[in-house]
């Protein structure tokens, strides 16, 4: 029964040309008017620039393993990581204020990060985006200080035999900088493939519609045979992800490699954003389904206006947007899965897998999770007081 | 012995204020062809939902084939096979897809599933249709494709709710000849309409709902036994007199005679010799008349003097 359904879903998903559209030939549309809209994007490309930032050490306070980072990010790297100035804490703050540096390191007992708040005036989102790289640098640095002062307090062994571990640490794999690309345009190509990873909703609307006697002829036909429901919402649901992926993964081959947009990453990981992505959309559209007596062409309003306005928010339209939002309502991008999505191509890009990444794959999919569950919960109950 | 396949006992069934089926009773015995005969809007479709359990009810109880019904039936549900009144297919999916995807979800092994899917394309006759999407199809084909999607398995209750709504009169002989076949070949079938033609000629039993109530049940010739006028007559005459009208009314089991266009139309009673009576009245008083007809009730009559209205006026 599962296999008879699944494969049927497949034959059916296939053949909405509709749907196929949105999902499929709408991003590479878009994706070329985008390109030609931007400028040839790999002339104009400015690969990544040196970040500046200001030191502060207070009364002469040293942390060796921090500075040693630090260094080696500035020589060893080339372009340059960071551009250092060391200076005091007034004069740090007033570069800050005149954009001159985008975060100043204080070195203490501890070692601070103090960046300009994303309100200010003159933020722009390449300053938006250097802002950011500067907090995941120090995000990891201090994951990899507290592992492994961790690990010595553990086993004290530990650091009699390897002397000097604390101070070698460093922040462990900076990424090939210059693999990635910073061009803010960027940008809009990773909201573009959230978007159509938020088109796979239809699908998932469709799933839910099908299977309920009080939305559709078609679901109350479903309900009075054999088949339980759960079968044919589990089998469904798999081949509404497969075919949507499988067709999601066509827009981000072209942008790859006919338009040449830069990811910094290989495929594999890029597939794996857009499954995320993909998985999180067909669960939101079965939520939408899954609504009670609302009638199909609403539905369908709500996702396509949802997912619009999602894409909105996190810079679709305006590459701002998203620092807007962080001033007024940073939840809202916390829970906004276009965000998310893109989010996580611009941390491949920038920095590669990391924290900051897996994090934004785990909140998709528990989006996924809550959407699904609470689909399930919608259309559990079997009969139904009218039809 | 009369084997009850759907006994049903004083169904209530309530949408807010309106009372959709109020206090129905039936039993439907195996091998009939019931019909369930009423008026647009007089609950037949809510009783075939709450029959198939989609629908909660709030009084009564339904027994299908001695059990009672549940959404998780499973091993009901297989031996029933549902026309709804709405064309549920998907547009995606070719006829034969359609057909077999449906039988599907009731027959599991591959190679029977296929030969039932190919006795029904030919049972339908859609066999030059199997590679048309659902869109392509004119009305009454897409009826017969609904019609295959819910009895591709074979089922032993076929419950279909007014398959013939916007056929063709050709495509709807071709559908009550098969619902006819089927019953032959050991079906149950439960058959709602609002066209009393089609269920006098293809039901062995018929209910008459009105406002969701159970009116009257028998057979065709039961149905029309109950009510007073069981003969209509009509006469052509150039004049008659209304004193001859007068008498003839007064002749035994005549009720009502009314003389008008030329015609006269005299309603009766039970009786089996009517018509005789009347002509030698008209041939001992020398009015000359035409041509004589005489038509037993017909359903419609039936639930006219029933309800006080046509079966269409609805
Ligand atoms: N979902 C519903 N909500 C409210 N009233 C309904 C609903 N479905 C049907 N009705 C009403 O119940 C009555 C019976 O409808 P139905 O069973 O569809 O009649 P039939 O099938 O005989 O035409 C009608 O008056 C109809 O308006
Ligand atoms: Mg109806």
């Amino acid at each position: 029964m599962f296999w008879h359904e699944f494969v049927y879903e497949i034959r059916r998903l296939l053949r909405q040309k509709e749907e196929l559209f949105w999902v499929l030939m709408f991003p590479v549309i878009l994706g070329t008017l985008f390109y030609f809209a931007f400028g040839s994007i790999n002339n104009t490309t400015e690969n990544f620039h040196t970040i500046p930032v200001a030191v502060c050490r207070e009364n002469g306070a040293d942390n060796r393993a921090f500075t040693e980072t630090l260094t080696a990010l500035c020589e060893e790297t080339c372009p340059p990581y960071f551009d250092v100035s060391e200076t005091d804490f007034h004069t740090a703050k007033k570069m800050l204020q005149e954009n001159k540096v985008r975060g100043i390191f204080r070195i203490g007992e501890e070692v601070t990060l103090l960046c300009a708040s994303v309100e200010a005036e003159n933020m722009n989102s390449t300053l938006a985006i250097e802002q950011s790289i500067l907090e995941m640098f120090f995000q990891d640095y201090r994951a990899s200080e507290t592992a492994v002062t961790e690990l010595i307090a553990e086993n004290p062994a530990f650091a009699q035999k390897m002397p000097g571990l604390l101070e070698t640490v460093s922040y462990g794999s900076p990424k090939k900088l210059t693999d990635g690309n910073l061009d803010n345009t960027v940008q809009y190509f990773y909201n573009l493939i959230a978007m159509a990873c938020l088109f796979t909703s239809f699908a998932g609307a469709y799933i839910a519609m099908n299977n309920q006697a009080n939305l559709s002829a078609l679901g109350a036909r479903k309900c009075i045979s054999p088949c339980r429901k759960s079968v044919s919402v589990a089998a469904q649901f798999g081949s509404g992800i497969l075919t949507q992926f499988v067709c999601l993964a066509v827009p981000v081959v072209y942008l790859v490699y006919v338009l040449g947009i830069k990811f910094g990453v290989g495929l594999p990981l890029l597939f794996l954003t857009v499954f995320a992505g993909c998985v999180t959309g067909v669960a939101f559209g079965f939520f939408v389904g899954c609504i009670g007596k609302v009638a199909e062409g609403t539905k369908v309003g709500i996702l396509v206006s949802s997912s619009l306005f999602c894409c909105f928010l996190s810079g679709l339209m305006f590459g701002n947007m998203r620092n807007v939002v962080e001033k007024f309502c940073p939840f809202l991008n916390v829970i906004n899965p276009a965000v998310r999505i893109s989010d996580s191509f611009l941390t491949l890009n920038i920095y590669g897998v990391n924290g900051r990444y897996f994090g934004n794959l785990f909140a998709l999919f528990l989006m996924a999770a809550v959407f699904l569950a609470a689909g399930c919960m919608m259309i559990r109950r079997k009969t139904y007081a009218s039809i | 012995m009369a084997v009850p396949v759907i006994k049903i006992e004083n169904l209530v069934k309530r949408y807010k204020d309106l009372i959709a089926v109020d206090h129905f009773n039936i039993q439907i015995n195996e091998g009939d062809i019931f019909g369930l005969l009423g008026p647009n809007g007089s609950g037949k479709t809510t009783t075939i939902h709450c029959i198939l359990s989609l629908l909660s009810f709030d009084k009564g109880t339904i027994e299908v084939f001695g059990e009672t019904m549940r959404p998780d039936s499973y091993e009901l549900k297989r031996q029933i096979g549902i026309v709804m009144q709405n064309v549920a297919v998907f547009d995606a999916l070719t006829v034969y897809e359609n057909i077999d995807y449906f039988c599907g979800l009731y027959v599991r092994d591959k190679k029977l599933r296929r030969k039932y899917v190919e006795e029904t394309i030919d049972f339908v006759e859609l066999g030059q249709f199997r590679k048309f999407y659902p869109k392509k199809l004119s009305g009454g084909l897409l009826r017969r494709l609904n019609i295959a999607c819910g009895i591709a398995h074979k089922p032993k209750l076929i419950i279909l709710d007014e398959p013939t709504v916007a056929v063709d009169p050709q495509s709807r002989n071709k559908i009550l000849e098969g619902i006819a076949e089927l019953n032959r070949q050991g079906a149950t079938v439960i058959y709602t309409s609002h066209y009393m033609e089609e269920v006098e000629q293809l039901c062995t039993r018929i209910a008459i709902m009105d406002h969701g109530k159970n009116i009257a049940a028998g057979t065709a010739d039961e149905l029309k036994q109950m009510i007073k006028k069981s003969e209509k007559i009509s006469i052509e005459l150039s004049a008659v007199s209304e004193a001859d009208i007068g008498n003839i009314r007064a002749l035994p089991h005549v009720y009502d005679a009314v003389f008008a266009k030329r015609q006269l139309n005299i309603a009766c009673s039970g009786g089996r010799h009517n018509l005789i009576h009347i002509l030698n009245y008209l041939q001992q008083h020398d009015i000359p008349f035409g041509r004589v007809y005489s038509e037993l009730p017909t359903l419609n009559d039936v639930f006219l003097e029933m309800t006080g209205r046509g079966l269409r006026d609805v």
